[in-house]
């Protein structure tokens, strides 16, 4: 997940001239330059058709995913994409296809939540911190180098396995709760350092200057003027860190702490059939595998193009 | 020119010294005559090797090696042969004379006589040592003294904390030692099984140094067996034991020296079974359906009925589980096929009884509910009163892989035919265990139990017996505890047996616990051994067999 | 710079501090929520109340404070400070080991298998960065990038588990029917790490768990080569007529270094994470395993000083890191 090597974009101070039209024009500008390329053009696309599994399962399987029956465990798909079970059937005797159909909304729903807390915090913590300086942002710091020191996988995993919940359902929300919140605890301070960075750039800008002389309150200032401008180094890893996380989720569910069974998830199936695959199930394993990759590497390279093109130096 | 030679002069001195460089410590092959050579075994997490603690598989696939004990198991038909006892005999099943064979020693050179046996069953015996096989002494007169029965809770100085009056005694009064090598034993009641039950780890006898210093007896046991650990045993890094030169028992080694390495978390021996590292495994599932496929690795698999049983318990003190048409009605819904096919065909066997085959007594088919009928099951479940709407019932098991693969697969088949929805409750194990004795599990739960001996009686009093709340089910009920008394004091085994069947029918009746599969043992051996038998009361799971057996092909 | 490098220090020693109390608090608050750990000295067998009273004392788990929810328990907390002071890290619930000499035990192999996969990383990065670079937005930068995405999504222990469960044994079935069963090289793709020979089985887990973090690095060596490319020095030596190659290996590699290493440090933690992954899957016992067994199995005394010992090297890492920066940028020191 951390991508802490390279320096990001930063907001070109020059260009903000008001601070309605500003942004207008490095966005326009990055998606003029990102539909260009083909590699984008794909990635979106699969991107889209994830989500699409996601919202609308339906439209991709009729069968039930949780209508298992063990008579019919392991199934080889022979008859490909035709019949009752196009892609046979899973460990349990589950229809595949559906599995894996149903599987995408607890995965991408975790990777979504996670980040939509984390980068909230982050801009939460980092505005503040940027913002106000002093006391504030020394403890704010302080903790940001706190939870930095520990590792984000581990730090996940130490929290879920000390607070390790009884029950597993299969209701979406209880599923995937827990492990979106051990994720977003310490998955934050990146987002908070870059927030930070940007926030106190633009702080010290003319304009803001001009704003508070006004007698703009704090809020609106860090609304209206700072965050638009925190918001795009944030923007410019979210995609990729969407990636790290779908990964992880796999590692948490190898080690049956993330999202449990008897729900359904990417790294769940991956986890069963890697334990099948050497025993000549090899589907049981190649299907969520390209489904991981296929998507991690869309989002991973929608996000390398999203960077290159709201950096404003390689212009 | 030069350059070119130089590089090729040094890549083959670095080819030369590669493969020069051996210091395979697998000697196989090695020794000459009958006998000799090295195996290597794969183990578990080992929690220690003191002999009163030792009631967990990883801790006794050593322990029975590095000791002996009283009787023996036959490897074939599982009655009990004397090892270190010369006679074992009674006149009315009460009182028991066990006469000690003359010369044995421990490793340290101590002898093993009455002394040495009866120190250590005093020492698992008395309550305060918290052993963790004190309650087999239960049997023994005695007994209560040394594990008396707490204060009331309003002398207690923590009202959470219970505490307990200093036992009256710290030795067995039913124990004595007659002579050097003769002890008397006095039961409380009679018991027929008696000189079965010596077979286990509880009566096997400790040095005084061991007892002298526990700690250290922890990780480098004293024994007087066959094998003779070399150093302590490390938990991460295994061991090895080498043959004791000065045995003089009655079942020696044939190999010189077993290593044991040791496959924590999830990982197993397979894939080292695979490259020749590990000589015994028994493969999970999935690798297990590809070596059926190989005939040549076929040729070398030791296949034969388990000895435990997995069952579904049900909690009695939960109202909704009061009504035996419910637990019939599940019983009959799972498909219990459907579920060896999911876990692995080679697994096990559907259960039909509550007592495996191969137990002495056991193999009744005694389970009527066990045979899986989707119209039965429902119409059962509608004589319960049917399932409340919308409400699932809660599957309870300790976490593990195998586990949750077993019990989603019998969730599946029960929500397939009664079409109620289920959740899984894992917990680690002491904290399952914690719940499971303190009947604070709140649906059906994984019960699962395997031989201490080899008799059908320990299927039944220790499981089932004991009243509500000394047995996790919450199952109470005079007419088993007098079946159980009845046969306890038959004059001999042989018509005890049949009366603890009896016992077992009363059971089958009740049906406290829904009984789901029968174990298989499946053990792949590798070519460099030999004589790979598998005891079926002392065989440990993950890939065990005999050492004192195995021999190292030549 | 003395006065900055003191700065840094007492930075270093709070942070460190705040750690060991944030581990201490969240594991106080998990035995007040889930219960008392000190059952597991007990494995399998339910202990009477006397009996567990008498474990919890002896590892300081039966202050009230493990009652109440939410206390965070400050003098269990201090009591722990002094006795790391005193060098006693605790024993564990199972067993009764010395922590101390686990980690002793385990830290060296964790070395190891760090020695191989950062050698590889910064091999793999260089070689691959600088190819990108030299062959900028041409078809070998595209693959490079796409490449090193691709080989970056799939996750470590997928990696492992296939190696170890797919490829390995095949491999050293190979190898030892070439140079015999008792042959070095025979255990060098041995699916699981053996205590036997420390060494050959540690490289191949160690260059797979290189791979992981493959593409930011190579992305950073790439970006840290073209701004040299562009760099005066570099145009000074090319107009001293020194060879296109001499100035890409002497000048260019050199100065493209320098970041890939401060990326390791800032990374360290990131990396970390592959090792636990990588020591838990292919059975090697180091420290990554002991804190990953112990996380499953609630080990108090591991866990929490497990996590101090990753704090104090990712700390002390970090403190070179920024020490080297300060040492060659005067800039930052009088920040």
């Amino acid at each position: 997940m951390p991508d802490r090597t390279e320096p990001l974009p930063e907001p070109v101070p020059g260009a903000v001239k008001s601070p309605d039209a500003p942004q207008a024009s490095l966005w326009k500008d990055a998606f003029h330059r990102m539909v260009r390329r083909v590699d984008v053009i794909i990635a979106a696309l699969l991107i889209l058709v994830a989500v699409a599994m996601a919202l609308f399962p339906t439209l991709f399987t009729d069968a039930d995913p949780r209508s298992c029956s063990g008579r019919l465990a392991r199934q080889r798909p022979d008859t490909w994409f035709t019949g009752d079970h196009p892609l046979g059937t899973d460990a349990f005797g589950c229809d595949f296809a559906a599995k894996l159909v149903y599987g995408t909304r607890p995965t991408l729903l975790l990777a979504v939540s996670v980040i939509v807390l984390s980068v909230l915090i982050g801009l939460v913590m980092g505005i503040l911190s940027g913002y106000y300086g002093g006391w504030t942002d020394a403890v704010i710091s302080r903790a940001l180098e706190v939870f930095m020191v520990v590792p984000f996988l581990l730090g996940a995993l130490l929290l879920l396995a000390l607070f390790r919940g009884r029950s597993s359902s299969e209701e979406l929300i209880p599923a995937v709760a827990p492990a979106a919140l051990a994720l977003a605890v310490f998955g934050w301070m990146e987002f908070a350092r870059y927030v930070r960075a940007a926030t106190i750039e633009t702080r010290n800008l003319d304009y803001v200057a001009a704003a508070r002389c006004l007698g703009a309150r704090d809020r609106r200032i860090m609304f209206r003027h700072i965050m638009p401008n925190a918001i795009v180094p944030v923007t410019a890893i979210v995609p990729t860190t969407v990636g790290g996380i779908i990964v992880t989720e796999s590692v948490l569910a190898v080690l049956g702490l993330g999202i449990r069974p008897p729900a359904t998830s990417w790294g769940i199936l991956l986890a069963e059939g890697t334990g099948w695959a050497a025993g000549g199930y090899l589907y049981l394993l190649l299907w969520p595998m390209a489904f991981l990759l296929i998507t991690v590497f869309a989002f991973a390279t929608f996000g390398d193009a999203l960077r290159d093109a709201l950096d404003p130096k390689l212009r | 020119m030069k350059r070119i030679r130089t590089a090729a002069a040094v890549c083959a001195a670095a080819a030369l010294a590669l493969t020069a460089c051996t210091g395979d410590p697998n000697d196989v092959g090695d020794g000459g005559g009958d006998g000799g050579g090295t195996v290597d075994m794969q183990i578990g997490e080992v929690p220690t090797l003191v002999v009163s603690d030792c009631d967990d598989s990883e801790c006794y696939r050593i322990v029975k090696n590095i000791y002996d004990g009283l009787v023996y198991y036959d490897n074939e038909t599982g009655e009990p042969i004397n090892l270190v006892a010369e006679a074992i005999t009674s006149e009315d099943n009460q009182t028991w004379t066990i006469t000690i064979k003359e010369g044995l020693q421990f490793q340290n050179g101590e002898p093993v006589d009455a002394e040495a046996f009866i120190r250590s069953w005093n020492n698992t015996a008395y309550g305060p040592n918290v052993a963790g096989l004190n309650y087999f002494f239960g049997r023994f007169q005695g007994y209560a003294e040394m594990n008396p029965a707490p204060l009331p809770e309003d002398q207690w100085a923590d009202p959470e904390v219970p505490e307990f009056p200093e036992p009256e005694a710290d030795t067995l009064s039913g124990v004595t030692a007659i002579d050097d090598l003769t002890i008397e034993v006095k039961l409380t009641q009679q018991f027929s099984g008696f000189a079965t039950m010596l077979g286990y780890a509880a009566f096997l006898p400790m040095a005084e140094e061991c007892l002298a210093d526990l700690e250290a007896c922890m990780w480098n046991p004293i024994g007087n067996g066959p094998f003779m650990l070399e150093g302590e045993y490390d938990p991460e890094a295994g061991a090895s034991a080498v043959r004791w030169e000065d045995y003089e028992g009655g079942m020696p080694a044939k190999i010189d020296k077993v290593n044991w390495h040791p496959y924590l978390g999830e990982s197993d021996c397979w894939n080292d079974f695979k490259t020749g590292d590990i000589d015994v495994c028994s493969p999970r599932a999935a690798d297990f359906e590809t070596a059926m496929a190989d005939p040549e690795l076929t040729e070398r698999l030791v296949s034969q009925p388990g000895t435990t049983f997995t069952a579904l318990g049900f909690p009695l003190w939960m109202e909704e589980w009061q009504d035996v048409n419910l637990r019939r009605a599940f019983s009959t819904a799972i498909d219990r096929e459907a579920v060896l096919t999911v876990i692995g065909q080679a697994r096990g066997v559907p259960a039909d009884g509550f007592i495996p085959e191969s137990i002495f007594g056991g193999g009744t088919g005694s389970c009527e509910y066990c045979e899986y009928d989707p119209e039965e099951a429902k119409r059962l479940l509608e004589e319960a009163g049917g399932w409340p709407e919308g409400e699932v019932f809660e599957l309870w098991y300790n976490e593990s892989a195998d586990n949750q693969t077993l019990f989603r697969a019998v969730g599946d088949s029960i929500k397939e035919t009664l079409g109620i929805e289920y959740e899984l409750v894992p917990l680690d194990w002491p904290e399952f265990l914690t719940a499971r004795d303190e009947h604070t599990v709140e649906g059906p739960f994984r019960y699962a139990w395997g031989p201490d001996y080899n008799l059908n009686e320990n299927f039944l009093t220790p499981v089932y017996g004991g009243g509500e709340a000394m047995n996790v089910f919450g199952y109470a009920s005079p007419e088993f505890d007098a079946a159980i008394l009845a046969a306890d004091q038959a004059p001999t085994l042989e018509e005890a047996v049949p009366l603890y069947a009896e016992a077992e029918k009363l059971i089958a009746d009740a049906m406290p616990a829904a009984p789901v599969l029968y174990s298989s043992d499946n053990v792949f051996y590798s070519e460099d051994v030999e004589n790979v038998v598998l005891n079926p009361i002392y065989v440990a799971p993950g890939g065990d067999c005999e050492l004192r057996e195995i021999t190292v092909v030549q | 710079m003395g006065r900055y490098v003191i700065r840094r220090l007492l930075q270093a020693l709070l942070t460190l501090g705040l750690v060991l109390f944030l581990m201490h608090w969240l594991m106080a608050l998990s035995v007040q929520v889930r219960g008392n750990p000190a059952r597991l000295f007990f494995g399998d067998r339910t202990p009477n109340a006397a009996a567990l009273a008498q474990v919890e004392a002896m590892y300081n788990l039966d202050n009230p404070c493990y009652e109440r929810t939410g206390d965070p328990c400050i003098a269990p907390f201090i009591e722990r400070l002094q006795a790391y002071a005193a060098g006693d890290f605790g024993t564990t619930l199972r067993g009764n080991r010395d922590v101390g000499e686990l980690l002793a035990i385990s830290i060296p192999n964790t070395l190891r298998l760090f020695a191989f996969s950062i050698v590889t990383l910064v091999v793999l990065a260089m070689v691959f960065g600088s190819w990108a670079a030299r062959h900028r937005n041409r078809f070998q930068d595209h693959f490079v990038r796409g490449g090193t995405i691709l080989v970056d999504s799939v996750p470590v222990f997928l990696i492992m588990l296939i190696y170890s469960s797919l490829i390995a044994v095949p491999l050293t079935r190979w190898v030892r029917g070439i140079f015999g069963g008792d042959s070095a090289i025979g255990q060098l793709f041995r699916p699981t790490y053996d205590v036997d020979h420390p060494w050959m089985t540690i490289i191949i887990p160690g260059l797979l768990l290189g791979t992981a973090g493959l593409a930011s690095m190579t992305r950073l060596v790439r970006a840290s080569q073209l701004e040299n490319y562009h760099a005066d020095f570099v145009r000074t030596a090319h107009a001293k007529g020194l060879s296109r190659r001499r100035v890409a290996n002497v000048h260019i590699v050199r100065n493209s270094l320098i970041p890939v290493v401060t990326a390791i440090g800032y990374n360290f933690a990131f990396i970390l994470t592959g090792a636990v992954v990588t020591e838990g899957i292919m059975q090697i016992p180091g420290m990554g395993q002991l804190l990953w067994n112990a996380l499953l199995g609630t080990e108090v005394s591991i866990v929490i000083t497990s996590f101090v010992v990753i704090a104090v090297v990712v700390l002390a890492v970090n403190l070179v890191v920024d020490l080297m920066y300060a040492l060659l940028d005067p800039r930052i020191r009088y920040a």
